[in-house]
């Protein structure tokens, strides 16, 4: 187990140093930083100067092998456009995409895995047809369409939730994670607490609905595979509960592909992020990502860039870890 | 229809064997993969949606009462902006009184168009890549590979943009865009069918008559390694459309004045609380055509290889 833990990890090297070269080169790419980072109306002697003093003439490998030393050292440089360092921005950031991610993967799944259950169970009927277009309607729709749509009706035609942010602005709430739900949890701050749900409730629903419709499609077709499994039959036959026998011989052996779904998804709602986040005025990553790119701010995109990468990578290394629980049957070697 | 049945048996008696013969021959695996299909109600329900968006925009002209001039422009009617639904406007009309109806019914011309040339992209680049992986094995395989694993390590609207970025905004970059994002996912799938194929009892044959190793690739693996490219195909076209559409929303895909849906929704966002009409048609239209290629695409799965995940 630790042995592969070790190989995994040494295998992840190199997707993310080829992440790491591209986030570098992708601002060559992009046009000239010195430009980017003097203005407009700079003149070119000011770029020059710029250019000598970033190190921009020097040789591609040598640039970013400096580039490697900077960011394992936590350096990210600093945002062109607000001035503050890159790590200190992402710090405030990250955690809100983290917050409503985390929101919406845990709706995703109480929602998801029931509806798949019951439509395998209930096989060809009217619910697991309803179920199946349900889910592919879910994953058809325009994800910042539906944020629209809700924040038109649940926010402005009905008023039940706020249209924006994350908090009320007349709450105080002591930030230490930068969680709010934890950090309103740790300091026993109980309007802080609601406050933040009543704010997370609409991004989080629609952010939830592609992983959900997934969850549900993935968890219907392993319960179906399961179910005409002889050991289920067998539990059936030495008279178990339904109940039991659907949840506790079933349903455990159904989660592997599920798992693997979840992480899949996981990664993907970092892609989701950065619609939700624009529409309901989110101050999390992919916002910051987004305006990044179009000011062309590349210090914020390449951090961006990195860390949405990073947590790709270590999702997809748990998923593949956490197999070995779910199915003791698989041997690491 | 008790006639024809007779004939076949008539012809059934007067000549055995020949029946048993021609039935061989209808039930091909094609065709086979055909009749699972058509009797798919869901698939069929995609394929009509396909359909009607595809002969919503060949005729475009006929069907719209506003048409763009030469240089793809339509007029504008400041005097009647943002009318709600009517007869005369069935979906409205948007800021500057441009009847959404039509500008939705020739945006299916562009959705359609992303969707096919951004999958023929993936397609091309991706299935061939995956391909020489998957046949050459080793070295090669492993550095192909590792490239798509460091692009799918990144969100795809995430890299999509950044390749907009790179190449500038626009309708075509963004096609470019969203078809390269997809490319890792066809090496991916090409490859692996081509490992499942490649250890057949046919390869080895055709490799034992001496055929070199690009014929036994392109004339015998490839073609039977199509049915996983022809589903990926389906539901890529849907995911190319939803992701061309999101990069037209944040203003990097199709500029003004291409009546692309994604850009028709963003334009009228601000507007969306005192006319929703100008968000809500647009956004039914990308849902509808990318439901019908997602509904095919999950016909053609249990159609064409019931065990694929």
């Amino acid at each position: 187990m630790t042995q592969y833990l070790i190989r995994r990890l040494i295998l992840a090297i190199p997707v993310l140093l080829g992440v790491t070269f591209f986030a570098y080169s992708m601002v060559l790419l992009t046009g000239d930083p010195a430009y980017a980072l003097a203005g407009e109306h700079s003149t070119p002697e000011m770029r020059a100067a710029l250019r000598e003093k970033l190190g921009l003439d020097d040789p591609l490998p040598v640039q970013y092998g400096r580039f490697l030393a900077r960011i394992a050292k936590g350096d990210l440089g600093v945002s062109i456009i607000s001035r503050i360092p890159v790590a200190t921005e992402l710090r405030l950031f990250l955690p809100a995409t983290i917050e409503l991610a985390l929101s919406a993967m845990a709706i995703a799944i109480v929602v998801g895995v029931p509806l798949g259950v019951i439509a395998a169970y209930r096989h060809n009927s009217l619910t697991d047809l309803g179920t199946t277009f349900g889910s592919l309607v879910g994953v058809s729709m325009p994800i910042f369409w539906l944020a629209l749509m809700m924040l038109w009706i649940f926010g402005l035609k009905l008023g039940w939730f706020p249209i924006g942010g994350r908090i009320d602005r007349s709450v105080d709430l002591q930030v230490i994670t930068n969680l709010y739900i934890v950090d309103s949890i740790i300091t026993l701050n109980f309007p802080a607490l609601l406050s933040t749900f009543h704010h997370l409730t609409l991004p989080a629903i629609a952010l939830a609905t592609i992983p959900t419709a997934f969850i549900t499609r993935i968890t219907r077709s392993a319960m179906l595979d399961v179910l005409g499994e002889n050991y289920v039959r067998t539990a059936r036959a030495k008279g178990l509960a339904e109940k039991s026998v659907v949840s506790r011989h079933a349903l455990k052996n159904a989660m592997l592909p599920v798992i693997t779904v979840i992480g899949l998804q996981m990664g993907l709602l970092m892609t989701g992020a950065i619609l939700t986040e624009t529409i309901f005025a989110w101050p999390g990553m992919g916002r910051w990502v987004v305006n990044g790119i179009i000011a062309r701010n590349f210090p914020v995109v390449q951090a961006g860039v990195l860390v949405f990468a990073m947590i790709f990578v270590a999702v997809n290394l748990v998923v593949d870890v956490s197999y070995g629980w779910f199915n003791p049957r698989i041997r690491y070697n | 229809m008790s006639g024809s049945v007779a004939e076949t048996d008539l012809k059934g008696l007067a000549r055995p064997g020949t029946e048993k013969q021609s039935q061989a021959v209808v039930r091909s695996p094609f065709r086979d993969a055909m009749r699972r299909l058509f009797t798919n109600k869901l698939a069929i329900v995609g394929m009509l949606m396909i359909g009607t968006v595809i002969l919503v925009a060949f005729i475009a002209p006929w069907l719209a009462s506003q048409h763009p001039d030469k240089n793809g422009v339509f007029e504008a009617f400041p005097r009647n902006n943002k009318l709600p639904p009517s007869i005369e406007h069935l979906m409205g009309t948007d800021v500057i009184g441009r009847d959404m109806a039509s500008l939705i019914i020739y945006g299916a011309r562009i959705s359609l168009l992303v969707g096919v040339f951004a999958v023929s992209l993936a397609i091309l680049v991706g299935a061939t890549l995956g391909a020489i992986a998957g046949f050459a094995g080793g070295t090669v395989d492993n550095v192909i590979m590792r490239i798509m694993d460091i692009m799918i390590a990144f969100p795809t609207i995430l890299l999509a943009l950044v390749i907009v970025v790179i190449l500038g905004p626009g309708l075509f970059n963004a096609m470019v865009a969203v078809g390269i994002v997809a490319i890792p996912a066809f090496a991916r799938i090409t490859r692996a069918s081509v490992l499942g194929e490649s250890g057949k009892e046919y390869v080895m044959a055709a490799r034992s008559v001496g055929a070199g190793a690009r014929r036994v690739l392109w004339r015998h693996v490839m073609p039977n390694t199509l049915s996983p490219i022809i589903v990926a195909a389906s539901l890529g076209i849907a995911s190319a459309i939803l992701d061309a559409a999101a990069l037209g929303f944040l203003g990097l895909g199709a500029q003004p004045p291409t009546p692309e849906w994604g850009l028709l929704l963003s334009r009228n966002r601000g507007y969306m609380f005192t006319s929703p009409w100008m968000v809500f048609f647009p956004g039914i239209a990308i849902m509808f055509l990318v439901l019908g290629f997602n509904l095919l695409g999950d016909g053609l799965r249990d159609a064409l290889d019931p065990k694929l995940d």
